[in-house]
């Protein structure tokens, strides 16, 4: 009974994981599985504000013609999470003109293409959730503090500098244990899988 | 008109300047249209006030806009302040004494016009302040 589900950007943003469900967590071979114990709970993240600008301090210079921005890029760790702890985000830009890209770890783009990384801004996030399309959000899993993401954020307005890039995230946090799971004859779990989720390299 | 009136996808943002010489162009904000952004606007509300002063002349203030980014020969330009304005506002008997006068166009009255270089006016009056919400998309 091997089931590798994906439950990932539903419409409804609820906890993926409920007591006692197991969790695979990607890359297997630096994470492993996981179980959220009978005894635990999901718990909402209220909104977490970043600013990747610092008002009045440093900001986003203008945009250029060429279109060859530099940008403010910074290691995130407002969203990391506690010791043998699993948290989902869903990411929204709350500043105009700010596009922001998404990297785990460092220089691998979380949203990519063909074409390269895929930005979100105010624009297609802000519609989003004004339409109740959660679904549609950028969406982040982080492992305790081993797995930050790094974000650019870019200013494409011509005419001035920014001292406000900021983007918010609101999400879950799941409490795990580790789980020695059974491999089958055939090298597949025997246990069932109720979600499996990338992270990234630990950092 | 609500915020969430517009093009999926769509942000609303503003921009202002105000016009201190008469009949000169003044560039009130440039479209993103580099490379990688390649943004146009779109009016959504238009408020044009004319605050009376002795450098004033006449009563009227015409007040013209077209597509041109002022600052970069690159992007087109369409339109210009004497017979190309894509948008005219009259802002009439701005300059009774001691009167400022305003007009605002809003999301209904604005005409659907595409700026993709620039928006630049011009006016025939100074002490005019102008101030934009457009739709980036």
């Amino acid at each position: 009974m091997s089931n590798l589900t994906s439950l990932l950007n539903k419409f409804e943003f609820t906890p993926l994981l409920k007591p006692g469900q197991i969790v695979r967590v990607e890359p297997l071979s630096q994470f492993g599985y996981f179980i959220m114990p009978r005894s635990a709970v999901p718990e909402f993240l209220p909104e977490v504000q970043v600013n990747m600008a610092t008002p009045f301090t440093t900001s986003l210079s203008a945009a250029v013609e060429t279109g060859q921005q530099t940008g403010i890029s910074a290691k995130i760790t407002a969203l990391d999470v506690g010791t043998l702890t699993l948290a989902q985000y869903r990411l929204y830009a709350l500043d105009p003109y700010i596009q922001f890209e998404v990297y785990q770890p460092a220089t691998t783009a979380r949203f990519a293409n063909k074409n390269g990384p895929i930005r979100f801004d105010r624009g297609n996030t802000m519609y989003a959730i004004q339409n109740q399309q959660l679904q549609l959000l950028p969406e982040i899993f982080v492992y305790e503090d081993k797995t930050p993401i790094t974000v650019k954020a870019y200013n494409i307005d011509l005419d001035e500098t920014k001292m406000y890039a900021q983007f918010g995230a609101i999400g879950f946090k799941y409490p795990l244990a580790a789980y020695n799971i059974t491999i089958s004859p055939d090298g597949q779990p025997e246990d069932p899988i109720a979600l499996t989720v990338k992270v990234a390299e630990r950092v | 008109m609500s915020y969430l009136e517009r093009l999926p996808y769509s942000d609303v943002v503003s921009k202002s300047k105000v016009i201190t010489s008469a009949s000169v162009n003044y560039l009130i904000t440039r479209t993103p249209w580099q490379p990688g952004s390649a943004k146009a606007y779109h009016l959504r509300k238009v408020i044009v006030t004319t605050v009376a002063g002795s450098a004033v002349t006449g009563l009227g203030n015409t007040v013209t806009f077209w597509d041109q980014d002022l600052s970069s020969a690159t992007p087109s330009t369409r339109g210009n302040a004497s017979t190309g304005a894509l948008l005219t506002i009259n802002n009439a008997t701005a300059n009774l004494s001691g009167a400022a006068q305003t007009v605002v166009l809003g999301y209904n009255e604005c005409p659907r016009i595409r700026f993709e270089a620039g928006v630049t006016a011009q006016a025939t009056n100074i002490n005019t302040a102008i101030m934009m919400e457009l739709e980036m998309y």
